[in-house]
């Protein structure tokens, strides 16, 4: 009996070594994987895996979502006060998403010269969004939590994909409350600046 | 045959971890022969192509800067961390200005990867940047490098009519005190 147990802590300790052993290779080359320490890299993804059937000229769905300090954000609060830009980034920590909305961040002369206000949205947690916009420097826009139910306004526009994240979508709504723009973008890349700068410009104030 | 187990165990993982650290240390690097036959395009002001000694509209090789030294720095307008050191390195460029030895003979050229013209200008007014920043947006600066490119990274080359190119540091992340890279750069200048 004696002889058995001991074999038996001989095993698991095999084991236990094995595991800590490959967990340890893991974290090394994850870390190399990615463009940052905390980025995680999910490898080339199908451009889009939607598809929205709004369309331009259609009645923006109005919704309601709480932003990361945890006041609730409501679209049709801008109706005839500013152009909103819904910017739909898949997830947080990710590569591109990661530099999409510092990237705004430094453009807000371009949006307010346009009378314009960003609304970024995620369908991560709140938790979450603030712990990742912490890294962005001081975002003077405010980003939403669409993660419960989960993802239901991306699934209103149209834009979340079959795995749960949205796509990387644009939409910009003018201050009737009518979408202007929809640019549901390869997400594996960064929208242009200046396609987004220019169709504002159409819009006008 | 539990020890034969072990030792097999043993000898894989260490195989894994040697394999991960080694992919994770990847060491960035510049090969300066090929940097050195990229094109650019120009920069987008007056004011950033007197300072590079460049004119005209065309695009233009590093070779082609009038200088012993370039300070290149491969940024991002969405870098965050780009964004926050850009004070930083304004402020090398101050000092290199403000330093007779170094100025005219030091130039500062940011490569703004994945970034269009109009990205690039609007990192450059953000900023208020007075050195010349020019836009990579088919990421080129990758190309003529092993390992990732990270933004921002620093790269100091030494000009030469004989030699050609080279790379005499190469820098990634936040440079910190810029004071201790300005002699990083006084080195360069010494080795030119």
């Amino acid at each position: 009996m004696a002889e058995h147990g001991k074999r038996f802590a001989y095993r698991e300790i095999i084991v236990i070594v094995t595991g800590l052993c490959l967990l340890a290779g893991a974290w090394a080359q994850g870390r190399s994987a990615g463009l940052d320490k905390d980025i995680y890299d999910p490898g080339k993804m199908k451009p889009t895996a939607s598809q929205t059937k709004l369309k331009v000229g259609d009645a923006a769905p109005d919704f309601s979502l709480p932003d990361i300090s945890g006041n609730a954000v409501k679209l049709s609060e801008f109706r005839g006060k500013k152009n909103v830009i819904l910017s739909f980034i898949p997830a947080a920590w990710t590569p591109v998403c990661s530099q999409q909305w510092p990237g705004y961040n430094i453009a807000r002369a371009f949006f307010e010269e346009n009378d314009a206000v960003v609304l970024g949205i995620s369908v991560d947690n709140t938790p979450t969004l603030y712990a990742w916009t912490n890294q962005m420097g001081d975002l003077w826009f405010p980003v939403l939590s669409d993660f419960w139910p989960h993802g239901a306004v991306a699934q209103s526009y149209g834009v979340l994909r079959e795995d749960g994240v949205s796509e990387r979508a644009i939409f910009i709504v003018d201050k009737q409350g009518t979408i202007r723009y929809i640019d549901v973008h390869d997400i594996n890349t960064m929208p242009r600046l200046e396609d987004l700068i220019g169709e504002l410009k159409k819009i006008g104030k | 045959m539990q020890r034969i187990v072990v030792l097999l165990a043993l000898t894989g993982c260490l195989l894994g971890l040697v394999q991960g650290v080694s992919l994770a240390a990847e060491k960035f690097q510049v090969d300066a022969a090929a940097l050195a036959k990229l094109a650019f395009e120009p920069p987008k002001t007056e004011q950033e192509k007197q300072y590079l000694g460049l004119s005209g509209t065309e695009k233009f090789t590093l070779p082609r800067i009038k200088a012993r030294v370039i300070v290149v720095e491969v940024f991002s307008m969405y870098c965050p961390i780009c964004q926050a050191e850009a004070e930083n390195v304004n402020e090398l460029h101050r000092l290199v200005e403000s330093d007779a030895a170094l100025k005219g003979k030091v130039k500062f050229l940011g490569v703004g990867a994945g970034n269009t013209p109009f990205e690039v200008n609007v990192f450059r007014e953000k900023f208020n940047v007075a050195f010349a920043l020019v836009p990579d947006d088919g990421f080129q600066f990758q190309k003529v490098s092993t390992g990732v490119l990270k933004t921002p990274t620093f790269v100091v080359l030494s000009t030469d009519r004989r030699k050609g190119l080279t790379v005499v540091e190469t820098h990634v992340g936040r440079l910190g005190d810029v004071t201790k890279y300005l002699k990083t750069i006084k080195k360069a200048m010494k080795g030119s």
